[in-house]
């Protein structure tokens, strides 16, 4: 029979196991893990910032924000949001009070910050599967 | 001593007595060399440069062996090893050979057809470079 398979090489045979690991890994890294979702709650988290430098942080929890919920005050949300993201990278900053001695300008900055949510949050982008749909202007005709 | 710069994510072929025994995957060299150096009595420049001997090691993320060469690779038996970048081989790609080489595995773990090393690194007598 002319159309028997051609034995692989090792080399071949050693690629395409990896290959089929590699996936599997990909494949692992995307399920829902609790254990590991906590601990990378735990972890400091740093950002580089063109005004501030480096800046150290910690993800808010849930708890945090159920908390901020119940804060009407504008302000007073942002004060406590900011001191929860860094009282445990910078143990100095208790609580939110002492964040009024802050500067005007990093403290404009940390605000300016806290507004991106790429920036402590690391919100993702969410899409749909395929191109969205164009809208097209309606012919006058 | 003398460091090169590494070579990251390169993978080859593994021979063993010019016959293909296996697969590695994310190869990095780091070569180092004795300096000779001596100087004259009045002069504070060396009149003897020189590179000395050489320490070729290597390092890989995995290396698949056959199970025909398994027993012969953990006993330290010496093989060649062909790189190109990144599983690439077309005519005209960087080639690095690696001769006589013999691995210090950390472990390694069955595969229906063969072993794998993991995370393992390992030294070369020589290092070839040159074209596919």
């Amino acid at each position: 029979m002319s159309g028997k398979k051609a034995k692989k090489t090792p080399a071949e045979v050693g690629r395409e196991l990896f290959e089929k690991e590699e996936a599997a890994e990909r494949e692992a890294g995307k399920k829902f893990d609790p254990r590991r979702i906590l601990e990378n709650a735990r972890e400091i988290k740093t950002i580089n910032d063109s005004v501030l430098g480096e800046l150290k942080y910690t993800p808010l929890s849930a708890k945090d924000l159920w908390g901020l919920n119940k804060i009407s005050d504008e302000w007073e949300r942002t004060r406590k949001m900011i001191s929860l993201l860094l009282h445990k990278a910078y143990p100095d900053l208790k609580s939110e009070k002492d964040l009024d001695d802050f500067p005007a300008q990093e403290m404009t900055r940390l605000c300016e910050l806290i507004a991106s949510p790429e920036n402590f949050f690391h919100l993702p982008q969410t899409s749909t599967p395929g191109s969205a749909k164009t809208k097209t202007p309606k012919s006058s005709a | 001593m003398v460091n090169t710069t590494p070579a990251v994510g390169r993978n080859g072929s593994i021979n063993i007595n010019g016959v293909e025994a296996g697969y590695i995957k994310g190869v990095t060299f780091d070569l180092d060399a004795d300096v000779i150096k001596d100087y004259k009595f009045t002069s504070d420049i060396p009149a003897v440069l020189e590179s000395g001997n050489k320490t070729i090691k290597f390092t890989f993320q995995k290396m698949f062996i056959d199970t025909t060469y398994a027993a012969l690779v953990l006993a330290g038996t010496k093989m060649t090893i062909l790189l190109g970048p990144a599983n690439c081989t077309p005519v005209g790609q960087p080639k690095y050979t690696l001769s006589n080489a013999i691995v210090f595995h950390h472990g390694w773990r069955d595969e229906q057809a063969g072993i794998v090393i993991e995370d393992g690194n390992g030294e070369a007598a020589s290092l070839t470079l040159g074209t596919y």
